[in-house]
Parts: structure tokens; C-alpha cells; sequence
């Protein structure tokens, strides 16, 4: 064959290879948004998935939960499983219209909680003689670099703010917040609290707000801080939503931290986003969630439970009022 | 370097009045310089002050690595240089005052020639001598990029000579000339470089340059001096095969000792080529040179020196051992110019290159092919190994 | 009237490429700039924090230019001129903040320049510190922008003939003297070449400065931030903000450069081959 010709029809071969690899590709491929704290956790539930459904791909994405989220209602990215970190970003951000668009979601399972708490090192100054009881005066001391994510951006970031000021009126000291968020300058602040844990291992910060299923994955020291400041348990529900935090989307008050889970209205796979949900919710999935810290919810919680699909509405109980 | 002008170079007021001589004698004690893996012969050298030494020799031969090194530009591998009572050796080029004219002008292409000649040591210096006699005044506010070739080697020549070198050095002064043009500027520069009396090293593969413009030619091949003399004795003397290759010799024979006997105070040595004679040479034998039956050896002549007469003439038996009068057969003859450059071939073989003055040439009267003979002085023959 | 001879088929064919590469680039910037109105623009001008954000990212890549000449540019002399041992692994070395991911470029400028790192702790010692500050911002640019400048103006110095550099030398000039008036303006084309994509580089640069500093936030970091709080109209008419600042900048840095460059010859003729 002429060299032209010969070049044409590799050309065209190799076309509709990489057309017919991308349909494959995308029959059997879920695609799941995920806070960044769900990083191992849904990795690992990821392969699992796979393993029980063979020929389909888990591809799991994880960043902040409101850029995650951003990214299906602002961007119209593709995803078929968006969970977060703080239950309340999904009705926020999904279950209204974003800059003149559409609801993206009508319905959310909690399906796992978290405690917040202050994780460090051996080298973080204090870090001999702190325990439970004196931590708030140790992070009070000059000198000490306390690390957060940023309260407008992150829940955590928020939820940090909220367990000080509930820990200020546990404690009995008013100013407890004000002067452990004095070690806490906006140099030490970053999008979400993850970035952080490099500046942690390398001694520029001593203590980092962040969720106990961090420090357990990451192997590291933390503070076992009483439940009800730590915003992990939902009896105590009443108490938390006395506390606020100030930020640049509104004064937000306390809630238990539940990481909840949807599908939005563009997923391309709803009845395969269905069955990962409903593995997540399982023994499986449980047995991992408890295997990496967080705290295993007695029964999910649904939002909604009446939009709820019905192969899953049956493994949860509605939202408690 | 369109004309230094016709009225400059024939001008005689600028020979009367010489500028005082500058600088000092250069004087090259076991010199060796070199390039990389490529190194020189040690050389010892001593040119006078205010003279010119003009280094011949082909493309690659070490010349410009030299002037690099009386520059400072390359280190001295061995040896020492020394300028009147200097020691340059380990001087940075700044401090040399040595005055250099690149092949390739090197002009500071961001600047106006009259910054280009005010850099450096020409700060201060007085312009106007030099602006003048190289005709430079009404480009003093172009850039070098507007003026044609050989305008930018004025420039660079003005550039090298400004402040008061001590040495002048000059690579190719000429290369970047038309060959028209180059007869008439050799004879400005000359002119110049007399007036002026610096210390000058120039360096060329061009033997003309080397016969006007030198008061010592030094003839360098492969980073080795093989002669180092005045111009007409280089040029009427090579000192030995190459040197005779390098000054453009251009009957150059290799011919057999047939036999030799002596006569009077010299030597006649019988040469011939595959048993035949060809002519004899008389002469004192140059030291180095046995001659013996069987040697070979070279016999040099320039083409100027072989006169053309008329075939009748070689037929004549000349007693006058002064001369040999050979019989050649024409092959081609062209127009050079002033004079005829003739080729012709003797009966042996041997291929002879002539000159005949436009009048001899009319007077023969030659066609391709026609019988004439070759009248040529024992002493412009010459043996070499 | 001049008529020139017919174009080749060359020519046109190569148009036709050059103008689909200029399409490419063209369009996304259009969509962009075409996406916020103008009251858009004007409400995220009013924010102080965006102003701030790009006044921040301007100053501080600024900074690292002229770190970068100052520090770069003698590099590139040394590269362009010397012949030593090693040339190549330090050419490859200058070339490593180009192919490290800028994440990790961040962390490991964090390794060394953090509180505790090597350097970071003695240079706290004497008050400089580059966490959460506008040094850290600096170093980060510099990092990123500095291969840009030594390799760009190590081709303009190796454009200059050493030949002429001989030739001042031997004029009287010393080595400085030399190198301050004959060999920097000549190699002036590279070496602004170089700052100018050493500052591109620099104030764009996102992963590597938000490890260092989130707080005070460039504009990129403010842009990322506002489409996170807000949503994508508003982090767009910053980003175009941001742009029409930067291109105007640019703009005015290639007319200036083009005004003082020494013309050269044959200039204005075209010298396609026909």
C-alpha cells in the first residue's frame, strides 16, 4: 500500500479502537465524588465493589465537600455518587437550583459520623503532658501553631469553630476559643484540613483540627475530647446547635457530623450507584468504616426518605426531627 | 575597504611625515601555544620594532590560535612573550595594549562606529588622524550593520589602531575583500603600516599579502616555523619542499640525480627523469643536500623566472652555463591581467608554468600546440630535499 | 503596481496550521472573557480582597523576577560560555523544577524551608519565615519560574559572539566592563525573554504557593477560593480581572522591548523562499 493510504487506515483503525475502549469504558465505569476524609475509605470499598461486580470500574474523586459538589451543580461534571462530609451541603448546594440551574439531588442517606478532634506528634510542643483534661490550656499557650482548614470553604473548617465555642462553655472558660484561635492565624489555614498533615509531619504546626478518622488512618496522636463538644453524637444535638460559627456564607450552628450520600440527578449509572450505596450501607462496607475510625451510625439516617429509591429506602430509617 | 582612496595611497605627504615608532620589539621565547589536543612547535621569534611579520601559511596551520595567544586570549602553553621591556605573558588582555583586527570585523553591533572606536582605549584618543586617512568621518553615526564588508574591516582596522597599540595584530586583513579590490587596498595597508612604524604581526594564506606588506615573512605550517626571513629571500629561497608549496611556487620537479661532477668552485649536477636528461644544474650545493647518483630531489623555480623565446633559440647550443634553455610544446596560455601565464610541456613530460609580458607574447605569435623554448638562470633554480 | 509572484502551496499550508494553533488558544480565552458582564466585573473589582489578591500576585512575582535576574542570568552566563565537568547534570538539574509535579514541589520547598527544615530553622532564627508569608509565596514562584530564565538567557548569551567579547577585551575593556556593556545588551532579547516567562510562570503558579502560603491569598488562590464560597460567575469575572491585568502587562512589556531592540538588517523584506 502507498505510504499515504497506509497511514490513513492505521489512523482509522486506531479511531474506532479508542471508540469502542471509551463505550466499553463507560458502560462499566461509576464515577464517585467523595470528601477527601472518605480517601481510604472509599478506595478500599472501591476495589471491593469491583471484586463482586466484575467488568465495572470504580473511579472515586476526592477534594473538599463543597468542591466536590460544586463540580456536579456548577460545573456539570459526571458523577453517580456524591458523598460529603457535613450532611447539611447537600440540601445547600443540590437541593436547590445553582446560578439558575437545576436541583441536582432531592434525597441524602447519613450513613456514617465523625468526631472533631486535634491530632499531633511526638515533636508538637506539650505533646508530653497532654491529655484530655488540660488540652484546651496547652493549645492556649504562646508558641503553639494550630492548624484548620478554612471555615467558609470546609466543613470541618466550621465544625472546628463550633466545638471551640461549645468547648468554651464546657470548660467554663469564655475566652478558650478566642485564645486557642490566636494560635491559629489565617497563615495556618489552608482549603481543607488534609493539606495540612504534611505542615504537621514536618513541625510547621503542633496541633491540627481534624476528624478522628484521620488520625487513626494516618496512625497519629489525638485528643479524646468529651462528646459533647466534639459534635459525634447526636443525643447531644441540642447542645450543639447552641453553638455558632461565624463565616463568610452565615452564622452556622452546631451539628453532629454525619457524612451523607446521593445520587445525583445526572448519574449516568443510577441502578449501579444504587447497588455501591447499598454495599456501603451493608456489613461490608460497615466493617471498613468502622475499620477506618469513623463511628458506624446504629441505623443510616435518609432525608427525604420518600424520594429515597426503593432498593435502598428498606436499609434506613427517616431523618430524626 | 573600498579605496583608502586613490588620492590617499598615491599620496606622498603621508610617507614624508612617519608617526614616531610605538611599541617595542616582539620578541617569541620558546613560544608554545595550542588549541584543545592540538599544540605548537616551540618557537623563537625576534621582530624588530615597528616591523611587520607577516605569517604564511594554509588554513589550520595554527596562525590565529598564535594571535589569540599574543592576545592573551588563549593561555601560553610553554615559553614566554615579550613586547620592548614587557613581559605580556601573564597579563589579561586588557593590559597588553595590543590593537587587533578580526577576520571577521567583531565591530559592537549595538553601538554607533563612533562609540565602536571611542570604546576602551580610544576613549581619549585623538580620532581625527585616523578618521581621516581611512575615510571614516561620514559613517561616525551609522551602526556597523548598515555598512557593507569591507567598510566594516576599515572600521575594525580604525578600531585596532586607535590609542596607541603597542602591537598591531592582523588576522586576514584582506579575506574579506573582493579579489579586485584587493590588489590596490594591500598597497593602502602597506602604505599605512609604514607610516605608522607599530609592531605588527599579520597573518594571511595569501602569498601576495606577505610580499607587500612584510618586513619579515615567517612561513608556519601545522603550528611549526619552517623560515623565517625577509620576503625575497623566502619567496626566491624556500627553505625547503613546503615552504616552497606555501609561497607559491610553481614548478615544482622531482627529478633524479643522474650524475654530478664539479667545475670550477661549483657543482653541476646532471637531473633527469626515468633515465633521460632533463637539464643541469650549476650551482653550490645547499648545506643539507648531498646529491649523489640516485637521489631524489626537488627542482624549484617560480613561473616568473621562466622566460619564453622562440624554439630556434633551444635548438642553439648556449655555452653560457648561466642559463638553461629547454624546448617545450604550448598546452594552454591565458591572460592574467598585466602578463600571459603559459603552460607547456617539456619533451619529457614535465608540465612548466611561464609568464611573458604582453609584448613577448604578440611577438611569438604561439598557438596550442606549437614548439617554443624556455630560457631559465641557474640562479633561479634551486634544490630542495 | 508591484505584482508579487504567486505564493507557495507551503506558505498557505503552513497559514492554515499557524491559524488553527492561534483558534486553539483564542477560543477558550473568548469564551472566557465573554462570560461575565460588565457589572460582573465591576462587583468583583470592588472587592478589596480581590484587588489585594492581584496586587499580591503581581508584587510577588515580581519579587521572584528579579531574584531571577539577579541570580539566573549569571547562571546562564557560566552554562553558555564555560565547558567544566558536570555541565550536563547541572543543565539537567536546572531543568528539575519544570518536570516535578508543583504539589511536590510545594511540599519539598516545605521540607526545607518550614519551621523545622534546614534551612527554615536557622532563618527563622533571624526573622525570615516563609510559612503563611510573602516570602513563601516568593520562593515558591522562583522555584517554578526560575529554569525558564536560565534557559532563556542562556540562548541570548550564547547569540552573542564571543568574538566580540574578545574584541572589547582586547580594546581595554575588563572582564565586568565587558560583560556590563557589550555582552548583556546584546544578549538583552534572551534574557527578557526570560524574565518575562520566568514572571508567567510565576504568577500563575497555584499547587506549589498554596502549600506554602494559603493566607495571604495570589489571585489564583483567591479565585479557586470565590468559586468555592460564591460559584463559578463570580471566580470567572476574577479570573478575567486577573487576566486583562496580566495580558495588559504583558502587552506593554513586548511593546517596550520591541521599541529599544536594535533593529536588524533586512527588516520588512520578506524572506520566504519562493
Amino acid at each position: 500500500m502507498p505510504p499515504l493510504k497506509k497511514t490513513a487506515t492505521a489512523l482509522a483503525a486506531l479511531a474506532l479502537t479508542a471508540a469502542s475502549a471509551s463505550t466499553a469504558a463507560q458502560a462499566e465505569t461509576l464515577t464517585v465524588f467523595a470528601a477527601g476524609t472518605l480517601g481510604k475509605t472509599f478506595t478500599t470499598l472501591a476495589r471491593g465493589f469491583e471484586k463482586l461486580h466484575p467488568g465495572v470500574t470504580v473511579q472515586p474523586q476526592f477534594g473538599g465537600s463543597v468542591k466536590m459538589v460544586k463540580q456536579v451543580t456548577v460545573l456539570h461534571q459526571q458523577a453517580d455518587v456524591v458523598a460529603v462530609a457535613d450532611y447539611s451541603v447537600i440540601p445547600k448546594y443540590m437541593f436547590t437550583g445553582q446560578e439558575g440551574g437545576k436541583p441536582t439531588a432531592d434525597w441524602f442517606i447519613g450513613f456514617l459520623g465523625n468526631a472533631i478532634t486535634f491530632i499531633y506528634t511526638p515533636k508538637s510542643k506539650g505533646a508530653k503532658d497532654i491529655h484530655a483534661d488540660n488540652w484546651w490550656k496547652v493549645l492556649s499557650q504562646p508558641g503553639v501553631q494550630i492548624g484548620r482548614s478554612n471555615p467558609n470553604t470546609d466543613p470541618s473548617g466550621y465544625q472546628t469553630l463550633q466545638m471551640l465555642d461549645l468547648a468554651s462553655r464546657y470548660y467554663k472558660q469564655p475566652d478558650l476559643a478566642e485564645k486557642i484561635l490566636a494560635n491559629s492565624p489565617e497563615s495556618n489555614l489552608r482549603d481543607t484540613e488534609t493539606d495540612l498533615i504534611a505542615a504537621l509531619q514536618l513541625g510547621q504546626i503542633d496541633y491540627l483540627a481534624i476528624y478522628r478518622s484521620d488520625a487513626v488512618q494516618h496512625h497519629m496522636e489525638s485528643l479524646d475530647l468529651p462528646p459533647q463538644i466534639n459534635l459525634s453524637d447526636p443525643t447531644y444535638d441540642a447542645d450543639y446547635d447552641k453553638a455558632t460559627a461565624k463565616t463568610k456564607n452565615g452564622v452556622l450552628s452546631g451539628r453532629p457530623i454525619i457524612y451523607a450520600v446521593t445520587i445525583p440527578h445526572t448519574a449516568r449509572h443510577p441502578k449501579l450507584a444504587q447497588e455501591f450505596i447499598a454495599y456501603l450501607l451493608g456489613p461490608e462496607g460497615q466493617k471498613v468504616i468502622a475499620a477506618n475510625g469513623f463511628i458506624a451510625l446504629k441505623q443510616p439516617y435518609a432525608m427525604h426518605r420518600d424520594k429515597v429509591p426503593a432498593s435502598l429506602r428498606g436499609l434506613t430509617v427517616a431523618w430524626p426531627q | 575597504m573600498a579605496a583608502l582612496t586613490p588620492a590617499a595611497s598615491c599620496a606622498e605627504p603621508m610617507l614624508a611625515v612617519p608617526h614616531a615608532r610605538s611599541g617595542g620589539s616582539l620578541r617569541l621565547d620558546g613560544l608554545q601555544w595550542g588549541i584543545g589536543t592540538w599544540q605548537s612547535a616551540r618557537v623563537d621569534l625576534q621582530l624588530p620594532e615597528g616591523q611587520t611579520l607577516v605569517l604564511l601559511g594554509h588554513n589550520g596551520a595554527g596562525k590565529s590560535a598564535l594571535l589569540d595567544t599574543l592576545a592573551g586570549f588563549l593561555p601560553v602553553r610553554a615559553g614566554r612573550v615579550h613586547l620592548g621591556a614587557r613581559d605580556l605573558t601573564p597579563l589579561p588582555p586588557q593590559a597588553r595594549r595590543i590593537g587587533y583586527m578580526f577576520q571577521r570585523d567583531a565591530l559592537f553591533p549595538h553601538w554607533s562606529i563612533e562609540r565602536n572606536l571611542r570604546f576602551g582605549r580610544g576613549a581619549q584618543a585623538d580620532l581625527d588622524d585616523l578618521l581621516e586617512a581611512l575615510e571614516l568621518r561620514a559613517w561616525l553615526h551609522l551602526r556597523p550593520h548598515q555598512l557593507s564588508g569591507g567598510q566594516r574591516q576599515r572600521v575594525a582596522l580604525a578600531r585596532a589602531l586607535v590609542g596607541a597599540p603597542e602591537l598591531l595584530l592582523l588576522d586576514e586583513p584582506l579575506a574579506a575583500i573582493d579579489p579586485e579590490a584587493r590588489p590596490a587596498l594591500r598597497r593602502s595597508l602597506a602604505a599605512l603600516l609604514r607610516q605608522r612604524a607599530i609592531t605588527t604581526v599579520l597573518v594571511t594564506h595569501d602569498p601576495n599579502d606577505a610580499r607587500l606588506l612584510g618586513d619579515l615573512v615567517g612561513v608556519i605550517e601545522a603550528g611549526r616555523l619552517l623560515q623565517v626571513a625577509a620576503p625575497q629571500q623566502v619567496f626566491d629561497r624556500p627553505a625547503d619542499l613546503r615552504t616552497a608549496r606555501l609561497v607559491g611556487v610553481d614548478n615544482l620537479w622531482g627529478l633524479q640525480v643522474l650524475s654530478t661532477h664539479r667545475s670550477a668552485q661549483q657543482t653541476v649536477v646532471v637531473l633527469g627523469l626515468d633515465g633521460q636528461a632533463v637539464l643541469d644544474w650549476v650551482g653550490i650545493l645547499p648545506a643539507g643536500i648531498a646529491a649523489q647518483p640516485g637521489d631524489r630531489l626537488t627542482l624549484a623555480m617560480r613561473a616568473e623566472a621562466v622566460h619564453p623565446c622562440p624554439a630556434s633559440n633551444a635548438r642553439q647550443a648556449h655555452a653560457a652555463s648561466s642559463e638553461v634553455t629547454l624546448s617545450a610544446r604550448l598546452i594552454d596560455a591565458r591572460c592574467e591581467g598585466p602578463l600571459w601565464r603559459l603552460r607547456c610541456a617539456l619533451a619529457c613530460g614535465l608540465e612548466v608554468e611561464a609568464f611573458a609580458l604582453p609584448a613577448l607574447w604578440r611577438e611569438l605569435a604561439l598557438h596550442t600546440g606549437e614548439a617554443l623554448g624556455l630560457r631559465i638562470r641557474q640562479q633561479d633554480m634551486h634544490l630542495l630535499t | 503596481m508591484l505584482h508579487h509572484p504567486a505564493r507557495s502551496p507551503m506558505f498557505w499550508v503552513f497559514w492554515l496550521m499557524g491559524a488553527t494553533l492561534l483558534a486553539f488558544i483564542a477560543l477558550p480565552l473568548l469564551a472566557l472573557l465573554l462570560h461575565p458582564t460588565l457589572a460582573d466585573l465591576r462587583q468583583v473589582a470592588e472587592m478589596a480582597d480581590v484587588r489585594s489578591a492581584i496586587g499580591l500576585s503581581l508584587a510577588a512575582a515580581l519579587s521572584s523576577t528579579a531574584l531571577a535576574a539577579v541570580f539566573a542570568v549569571p547562571l546562564a552566563y557560566v552554562l553558555a560560555r564555560q565547558r567544566f565537568a558536570g555541565k550536563s547534570a547541572v543543565e539537567a538539574l536546572v531543568d528539575l523544577p519544570l518536570t516535578i509535579p508543583h504539589t511536590i514541589a510545594g511540599i519539598a520547598l516545605l521540607l526545607v524551608f518550614s519551621r523545622g527544615g534546614w534551612l527554615g530553622a536557622p532563618l527563622a532564627q533571624i526573622g525570615l519565615e516563609f510559612w503563611g508569608t510573602f516570602a513563601g509565596i516568593v520562593l515558591a514562584m522562583s522555584y517554578v519560574g526560575l529554569p525558564y530564565a536560565v534557559n532563556a538567557a542562556r540562548g541570548g548569551f550564547e547569540a552573542v559572539d564571543p568574538q566580540i567579547e574578545r574584541a572589547a577585551r582586547i580594546q581595554g575593556g575588563g572582564t565586568w566592563e565587558v560583560f556590563r556593556r557589550v555582552t548583556l545588551p546584546l544578549a538583552r532579547q534572551g534574557i527578557g525573554t526570560g524574565l518575562t516567562l520566568c514572571f508567567a510562570r510565576a504568577i500563575g503558579e497555584f499547587a506549589a504557593v498554596v502549600l506554602l502560603a494559603y493566607y495571604p491569598m495570589t489571585a489564583p488562590i483567591r479565585i479557586y477560593d470565590l468559586f468555592l464560597q460564591s460559584g463559578l460567575r463570580q471566580s470567572v469575572a476574577a479570573s478575567v480581572l486577573f487576566l486583562l491585568v496580566v495580558l495588559a502587562l504583558f502587552w506593554g512589556l513586548r511593546l517596550l522591548a520591541s521599541v529599544r531592540a536594535p533593529r536588524q538588517r533586512g527588516e520588512g523584506a520578506s524572506a520566504w523562499p519562493r
